[in-house]
C-alpha cells in the first residue's frame, strides 16, 4: 500500500513538526473590572454597568424539546430582574444544536468574546463534561441547570449545579414508590445508548439493591427506537409490581402508550425526564398513576411557584415545565450570588454561589456547596386525572 | 492572533480533517461511509495507548495517539475493504453504513468503553496542533493530485473499465483510497477524543457521516484544500448569522440548508470550482524537444506477440465465440470484420484481459488468457485498446486523458514527489512529453486543455486513440476507430494506423468500414457466427465466396460503406 | 412468542411503508432521496395538524395527508434533483442536495410546530384491544397492518397494469430508450416522487399514531432502518421491501426474545452487512420493479 506507507512517513514528520505544538496552560483569568462591582449589598445593591450573563441551550436538533423550556424559563426570570432594579442583565443566549462542537464553540464565544460573568448551561451532561472544563480553565463560574449527571461539580471550583443529580432524584422515588405500591419485584427498561439515561440506569439498579427490589425483567432500548413491544413481552410474561424507565421523552410516550396497550397494568415509575406536561397530553388516560420523581412540580406551594407559572403561561402560551422551572430558578441563584458582594465579577459570583444556603425558591429551598453540588429536596409526583400531584 | 477565536477556528480543522477521509475515497469515485466507524474504532483504541503526561516535559501526548489511530483505521478499513469492495455506489455506500452502526452499537455494549457514557481524556489537541495536521493532509493531497497515483484515483472514478485498460490497477487503487480514507478516519478520532476531552459512541453516529460528506462534496474535488473550504463554509454560515443577529433556533438550519442547497445547486465541483481558474495549465513542451527516453523497444518485427488456441467464450447457453486459433506478429495490421454479433468484440475484450475465456487458452504478450487478475495487467505487458463506445474521463481534461495512458509505461512518483526529489520531476515531464507526443500524432494539441465533451465525435475517438497510444504499446487495439468519421478522417485515421506499423506497432482493429480496413490491415480475419470463417491476405479474403455470403444480403462488399452502426 | 412474532410483523409493516419510497425512486430513477426521512416526519405533523383542527375522519385523512405528501415529493424532485439533471457528479450531488433539502423541510417543521413533540388529539383514534389465541392487538396496529397491505397490493397494481406503471418500467429499463418511444420521463418521475412521497407521509402518520406523538426525530430514527429494508429486499423490489420489513421486525423481535436486548439494533446491521457481502442483489433481488 503505497499511501498507507507515505502517511506513515508524513505522520512522523508531522510529530516532529508538532514539537511546536506544546501543550500550554492558559490561567485563569483573574482581572476584575472595577465597573462591575456596585454599591449596596442584597436587595439595594445597584451595579451600574450592565452584567452580561451566558447561556448556551440546546435550541435545535435532538435535545431541542428541552433547550427551548429553558430559553424561556430563564427569557422570564431576567425579564423580572431587570424590572426589579439596582442590577441590569444582559442575556446572551447561544445555541449548540445538540452538538459537542457547537457548545464548546459557544462556550468559546461567551468566555472569550462576550466575556460574560457567568455562563447558565449546557442543555445536555455530555456536552457538560467537555465544556465545564474550558470553563474551569478559563475562570469562568458556570452554573448547570439540566446536567444531572454524576461528576459534573467535580470537573471543578467554578462549576456549580442547580439541578438535583438523577440519582438523589430516583433515590427519593424509588423509595416513595416502594412505600406506595409495595414493589418486591420490578422490571427495569433503559435506554442503553442515551449517556443520560444510562447513568441513570446505574443509579436505579444501586438504589433498588439498596432496598431490597427484586429486578425480574432488565431490558433495553435504543434512542431513536420506535418499537418496544418485544421489550415489554418480556415484562408481561413475569409478574412484576411497577416497572421502572429511564428514558428521554422522546422514548418515554410510545413506550408507556405501547406498555398500556399491551395490557401491562403495573405503576411506571421514572425519573426526571418524566417530568413535563407534555407527557400527559401525549399520554392521556395511559399516563394515569405514572410515578415520577423529579425537582419541580406545578403542584408544589413553594415560594413564587403559582406565579411563575402564571407568569410563563401568560409570556410563551404554555405551561412549563422542570427545565423551564430550573432555568428560571438558575438566574435567580447567580442573582443572589452577584449580590451577596454586590459584585458581577467572575471571582466573586464564584465564591458567592458556592455559599449559597436555603435560598427560597420555586424549587423549594435550594442551597449550593463550595464543591457546587445542590442540595434540594427533590419532589415525587404520580399522574391522577391528568395532572401531576405530589405524592 | 486569533485570540476568542481559536477553538471555533480548531473546528474547522477537525471538520476538514473529517472531510479529508470523503475527499480521498470521492476522488477515486467511491461512495463510502464507513469513516464513522473507522473514526470510532481509533479514538477508543488511542485511549488506552496515550499517555496521560506530556511527553519530554511539554510535548503533546496525542503524537502518540496519531499514527495508532491511523493504523487502526487503515487495518479496520482494509479488512471491512475486502468484503464491501466488491460493491458499488448506493450498495457500497449502505453496506459500509452498516459497518459504522455495528461499530457504534459494539462500543455502546462494550464494558472497557464504558458504555453509553463515555469516556473523559486530557484535552491535549490544541489550535496549532490540530492545524499542523490539516496542514499535513493538504501537503498530502497536493503532491498527490498530478500525481500517478493521483491521476489513477481520477481515472478509476471516471471509468473502471477504461482505466484498467490502462494498467490500473482498479482493485487495487480503490483499496487504496479506501485505506486511506480509514487512516484518516482514525486520526479524527483520536483529533476529535482529544480536543474535546470526551467520546460516548454516540458521538460517532450517521450524523457525523453525513456531515463529513457534506463537508467533503460541498468542499469540491477539483482542489486539494476543497475540505477545508467546505469545512470553513460550513463553520461560518452560523456565525455570521450569528453576528448578522439571527435569532437562534430553527432560523440557523434552515439558512444552513438553503445555502448548502445553493451551493450544491449553482456550482458543480463545489466550492473548489471557484479556485479552479488557479490551476496552472500545463505549456505545450518546446517544439525542439527529444522524443521521451526510457521506453522499451518494441519486439523485432515478425515477432510472434500473441496466440490464441482453440479460444471460446459462452455467455450460459449463448456460445459468442468458438474455437479461435490465431497468432498475431510483431508490426502487422490485423483486421478483424464480421457482421454484427460475430464476436468480434468478445474477442478483443479477451486479448485485452476484459473478459476470461470460458473454454482454450491462448497468451498475449506472455500473460496467460485464462488467468484472473484483470485487465491492467495486459497493459503493462503492452496491450493497449481503445472501445466502440468512446470511454474517456470526462471530467478530465483532454491531455489528463491521456497522461493517464502513460500509466503502465510510467513509474509511481507520488512518495518522490512528497520528498520533492528531482527523478520524480524528471518522470512526470516524461509523462508530459510522452502524452504531448501522442496528441501532436493525432492531431489534438491545440485543443489539450478542453473536456473531451467539448470535441467532436471523430476527435473523441482520436483522442483515445491518443491515450491509448500514450502507454507506448506493442499491441495497439481499435475497436471501430472510424464509426461515425467522414471519408476524409477516415482516410486520416487509415494513414495514422499504417505509419504506426512503420514505427513497429502492431494494430489489431475491428473495423466495419470495409474499404478502409482493406486498404490499411496487411492481414484480414472474418468472424461469423463466433467462429473464423477466413483469414489471410485482405484482398485474397475478400474475395472468399464464404465472406461474401457472411455479408450477403446486408451490403456489398466492394462498395465499402457498410453499417455503423 | 407468537406475541413477540406478531409484534416483530407490524414493527415490519411500518418499516416496509417507509422504506418503499426509497425503493420506489431508486428503481425507477437511480436517486437515493435522503429528504424522504424528512416528508416522512411532515407527513406526521401534517396529519396531526389537520387531524386537530378539522377532526375529519381518519379515512379521509389518510387521502389528505398522501395528497400532501405527494406534493411535497413532487417539490423535491424539483428543488434538489432535477437541475442537477445530466451532471457528471449527479449522484453525489444528489445525496448533498436532498440531505439539504431535508434540513429545511426539518427546519421548517420547527418553526410551524416548535420542539415539542406532537400528538393526535386523544380519542382522535379509538384504542381497541383485540385479543386473538393469547395475541393482544391494538387497533391501531391492525390498521396499520391493514393499510400497508392495502397500498402495497395498490401500488403492485399501479405499476404492472396502468398506463403509468408501464411507463415507469420503461424509464426504469432505460430513461433515453423511454424518452425515445414517447414516454414522458418529466411526468413520470415527478409521478414516482408523488407516490413514493405519498406512502411516506402516510407511514409518518402511522407511525406517529402507533407511537402516540412525533417528535421531528422521526424519520431519522427510522431512516438506517430503511436502508436496511431496501437492501435485504434487493434495491428496487416492491416484494422484496415488503418481505424485508416484515423479516427484519421478526429478527428484532426474535433477538430480544432469544438473546439481549441490548443487541437488538446490532441485528438489522449485521443482517444487511451478511446480505451484501454475500447476496449483493438482495434476498429478493431478482424480483425488479420493472418486473412486478
Amino acid at each position: 500500500m503505497r499511501l498507507k506507507t507515505s502517511s506513515g512517513a508524513a505522520l512522523a514528520a508531522a510529530a516532529l513538526l508538532a514539537t511546536a505544538a506544546c501543550v500550554s496552560e492558559t490561567g485563569a483569568d483573574t482581572t476584575s473590572d472595577s465597573a462591575l462591582s456596585g454599591a449596596g449589598a442584597g436587595e439595594e445593591c445597584t451595579i451600574d454597568e450592565t452584567v452580561k450573563l451566558g447561556a448556551v441551550f440546546s435550541l435545535t436538533e435532538a435535545a431541542a424539546f428541552a433547550g427551548e423550556y429553558q430559553k424561556q424559563g430563564l427569557e422570564l426570570a431576567v425579564e423580572e430582574l431587570n424590572a426589579a432594579g439596582g442590577i441590569q442583565y444582559e442575556l446572551i443566549l447561544e445555541d449548540d444544536g445538540t452538538t459537542l462542537d457547537g457548545s464548546t464553540v459557544a462556550f468559546e464565544k461567551l468566555i472569550n468574546r462576550d466575556e460574560v460573568s457567568a455562563i447558565i448551561g449546557p442543555t445536555l451532561s455530555g456536552m457538560a463534561f467537555s465544556t465545564y472544563t474550558d470553563a474551569q480553565s478559563a475562570g469562568v463560574p458556570a452554573l448547570g441547570v439540566s446536567t444531572t449527571a454524576e461528576g459534573i461539580p467535580e470537573i471543578g471550583d467554578y462549576i456549580f449545579r442547580a439541578s438535583v443529580p438523577e440519582q438523589v432524584a430516583l433515590a427519593a422515588s424509588i423509595p416513595a414508590a416502594k412505600a406506595t405500591l409495595d414493589m418486591q419485584k420490578v422490571a427495569v427498561l433503559h435506554d442503553s445508548a442515551d449517556e443520560f439515561t444510562a447513568s441513570a440506569y446505574n443509579t436505579i439498579t444501586d438504589e433498588l439493591r439498596d432496598q431490597n427490589i427484586e429486578i425480574v425483567v432488565d431490558e433495553s432500548f435504543g434512542t431513536t427506537d420506535t418499537d418496544f413491544s418485544a421489550q415489554l413481552g418480556k415484562v408481561l410474561e413475569e409478574e412484576v409490581d411497577a416497572v421502572i424507565l429511564s428514558a428521554l421523552p422522546g422514548a418515554t410516550v410510545p413506550l408507556v402508550k405501547q406498555a398500556r396497550d399491551l395490557g401491562i397494568t403495573a405503576p411506571i415509575v421514572g425519573g426526571n425526564a418524566f417530568n413535563s406536561p407534555v407527557l400527559v397530553g401525549a399520554l392521556g388516560d395511559a399516563a394515569e398513576g405514572l410515578i415520577v420523581g423529579g425537582a419541580w412540580s406545578a403542584a408544589s406551594e413553594t415560594t413564587g411557584n403559582a406565579e411563575f407559572i402564571s407568569a410563563f403561561t401568560a409570556k410563551y402560551d404554555r405551561e412549563p415545565d422542570q427545565f423551564a422551572a430550573q432555568a428560571y430558578t438558575g438566574a435567580y441563584l447567580i442573582d443572589q450570588a452577584i449580590r451577596a458582594d454586590c459584585d458581577a465579577n467572575r471571582e466573586s459570583i464564584k465564591d458567592n454561589l458556592g455559599q449559597i444556603l436555603e435560598f427560597d425558591s420555586i424549587l423549594g429551598p435550594i442551597s449550593i456547596d463550595e464543591g457546587g453540588e445542590v442540595t434540594q429536596t427533590p419532589v415525587v409526583q404520580i399522574i391522577r386525572d391528568g395532572a401531576f400531584t405530589i405524592l | 492572533m486569533f485570540a476568542g477565536y481559536e477553538t471555533l477556528i480548531t473546528t474547522i480543522a477537525l471538520g476538514a480533517i473529517l472531510a479529508y477521509s470523503f475527499h480521498v475515497v470521492l476522488m477515486a469515485g467511491q461512495l463510502s461511509l464507513g469513516q464513522a466507524g473507522f473514526a470510532s474504532l481509533a479514538a477508543y483504541v488511542a485511549t488506552l495507548v496515550v499517555p496521560t503526561e506530556p511527553l519530554f516535559g511539554s510535548l503533546s501526548p496525542v503524537i502518540v495517539g496519531l499514527p495508532v489511530g491511523a493504523a487502526v483505521g487503515a487495518a479496520a478499513a482494509f479488512l471491512v475493504g475486502m468484503p464491501v469492495l466488491r460493491l458499488r455506489g448506493v450498495f457500497l455506500a449502505i453496506g459500509t453504513i452498516a459497518f459504522g452502526e455495528m461499530v457504534r452499537v459494539f462500543m455502546n455494549n462494550a464494558e472497557w468503553t464504558n458504555g453509553a457514557l463515555g469516556m473523559r481524556v486530557e484535552k491535549w489537541v490544541t489550535f496549532d496542533f490540530a492545524w499542523i495536521v490539516v496542514a499535513v493532509l493538504a501537503y498530502l493531497f497536493w503532491r498527490l493530485g498530478p500525481s500517478r497515483t493521483g491521476r489513477a484515483f481520477a481515472a478509476v472514478r471516471e471509468d473502471e473499465l477504461a482505466a484498467s485498460s490502462m494498467g490500473v490497477n482498479v482493485v487495487r487503487t480503490r483499496m487504496l483510497s479506501f485505506t486511506a480514507s480509514g487512516a484518516i478516519a482514525g486520526v479524527y478520532g483520536v483529533m476529535f477524543a482529544y480536543f474535546y476531552g470526551r467520546i460516548t459512541p454516540a458521538t460517532f453516529d450517521f450524523g457525523l457521516t453525513v456531515d463529513g460528506l457534506i463537508t467533503a462534496v460541498l468542499g469540491g474535488y477539483l482542489v486539494f484544500f476543497g475540505p477545508i473550504l467546505g469545512s470553513g463554509f460550513l463553520t461560518a454560515v452560523p456565525e455570521i448569522q450569528d453576528a448578522v443577529g439571527l435569532e437562534a433556533g430553527w432560523i440557523h438550519p434552515l439558512v444552513t440548508g438553503l445555502l448548502l442547497l445553493a451551493v450544491i445547486l449553482f456550482l458543480p465541483g463545489g466550492l473548489s470550482t471557484i479556485f479552479n481558474r488557479l490551476r496552472r495549465v500545463p505549456a505545450a513542451p518546446d517544439p525542439g524537444r527529444t522524443p521521451p527516453d526510457g521506453l522499451d523497444p518494441l519486439p523485432d518485427r515478425g515477432t510472434e506477440i500473441a496466440r490464441l488456441r482453440g479460444l471460446g467464450k459462452a455467455y450460459g447457453a449463448v456460445q459468442a465465440v468458438r474455437d479461435i486459433d490465431l497468432e498475431i506478429r510483431s508490426g502487422e495490421v490485423l483486421g478483424v470484420i464480421g457482421p454484427n454479433g460475430a464476436g468480434k468484440t468478445t474477442l478483443v475484450n479477451m486479448i485485452s484481459g476484459l473478459e476470461a475465456p470460458t473454454s482454450g487458452e491462448g497468451e498475449v504478450l506472455g500473460v496467460r488468457l485464462a488467468a484472473t487478475g484483470g485487465a491492467h495487467r495486459f497493459a503493462q505487458a503492452g496491450v493497449s485498446r481503445t472501445f466502440q463506445h468512446s470511454k474517456l474521463f470526462d471530467r478530465l481534461t483532454v491531455l489528463d486523458n491521456v497522461l493517464v495512458g502513460t500509466h503502465a509505461v510510467s513509474k509511481s512518483t507520488y512518495l518522490r514527489r512528497l520528498l520533492w526529489l528531482p527523478s520524480a520531476r524528471r518522470d512526470e515531464r516524461r509523462a508530459l512529453a510522452l502524452a504531448w507526443a501522442q496528441l501532436e500524432r493525432v492531431g489534438l494539441a491545440d485543443r489539450a486543455n478542453l473536456r473531451p465533451g467539448a470535441l467532436s465525435y471523430g476527435d473523441q475517438r482520436r483522442l483515445e486513440i491518443a491515450r491509448a497510444l500514450a502507454a507506448h504499446p506493442t499491441l495497439l487495439i481499435l475497436d471501430e476507430p472510424a464509426a461515425g468519421m467522414n471519408h476524409v478522417e477516415a482516410a486520416e485515421l487509415s494513414g495514422l494506423i499504417r505509419g504506426l506499423a512503420e514505427d513497429g506497432v502492431t494494430v489489431l482493429f475491428i473495423e466495419h468500414n470495409v474499404k478502409m480496413v482493406l486498404d490499411t490491415c496487411t492481414r484480414l480475419v472474418v468472424l461469423n457466427f463466433g467462429e473464423v470463417i477466413a483469414e489471410g491476405d485482405p484482398s485474397e479474403v475478400a474475395a472468399d465466396p464464404a465472406v461474401v455470403e457472411a455479408y450477403l444480403g446486408t451490403e456489398d462488399i466492394e462498395d465499402g460503406e457498410v453499417e455503423h452502426v | 412468542m407468537a406475541q413477540q412474532l406478531a409484534n416483530g410483523v407490524f414493527a415490519g409493516s411500518i418499516y416496509t411503508l417507509f422504506a418503499i419510497g426509497f425503493t420506489l425512486v431508486f428503481g425507477i430513477l437511480r436517486h437515493l432521496n435522503l429528504a424522504h426521512p424528512a416528508i416522512f416526519t411532515a407527513g406526521a405533523f401534517v396529519g396531526i395538524e389537520v387531524a386537530t383542527r378539522t377532526e375529519i375522519p381518519v379515512w379521509i385523512l389518510f387521502p389528505v395527508i398522501a395528497a400532501f405528501g405527494a406534493l411535497a415529493g413532487v417539490l423535491v424532485e424539483r428543488i434538489a434533483f432535477r437541475p442537477l439533471r445530466g451532471r457528471d457528479d449527479e449522484h453525489f450531488a444528489g445525496l448533498i442536495s436532498s440531505v439539504a433539502l431535508g434540513g429545511v423541510v426539518i427546519a421548517l417543521l420547527q418553526a410551524r410546530y416548535g420542539t415539542e413533540p406532537q400528538s393526535f388529539p386523544q380519542e382522535y383514534f379509538p384504542n381497541q384491544l383485540f385479543e386473538f389465541a393469547g395475541i393482544r392487538v391494538t387497533l391501531t396496529q391492525l390498521v396499520t397492518l391493514g393499510l400497508a397491505l392495502v397500498l402495497m397490493l395498490g401500488l403492485a397494481w399501479l405499476v404492472s397494469a396502468t398506463p403509468l406503471g408501464r411507463a415507469m418500467r420503461a424509464v426504469a429499463e432505460n430513461p433515453t430508450a423511454a424518452t425515445v418511444v414517447g414516454v414522458n420521463v418529466g411526468r413520470v418521475t415527478a409521478g414516482t416522487y408523488a407516490l413514493s412521497s405519498g406512502l411516506g407521509a402516510i407511514a409518518g402518520a402511522l407511525l406517529a399514531l402507533n407511537l402516540g406523538q412525533a417528535g421531528r426525530e422521526l424519520g431519522a430514527s427510522i431512516e438506517l432502518i430503511g436502508f436496511a429494508v431496501i437492501i435485504l429486499g434487493g434495491l428496487g423490489s416492491l416484494w422484496g421491501a415488503m418481505a424485508a420489513g416484515v423479516i427484519l421486525g421478526l429478527a428484532e423481535a426474535l433477538t430480544i426474545h432469544l438473546f439481549d436486548s441490548t443487541w437488538k439494533s446490532l441485528v438489522a446491521f449485521a443482517l444487511l452487512f451478511a446480505v451484501l457481502v454475500l447476496r449483493p442483489r438482495g434476498l429478493f433481488g431478482h424480483v425488479k420493479v420493472r418486473e412486478v
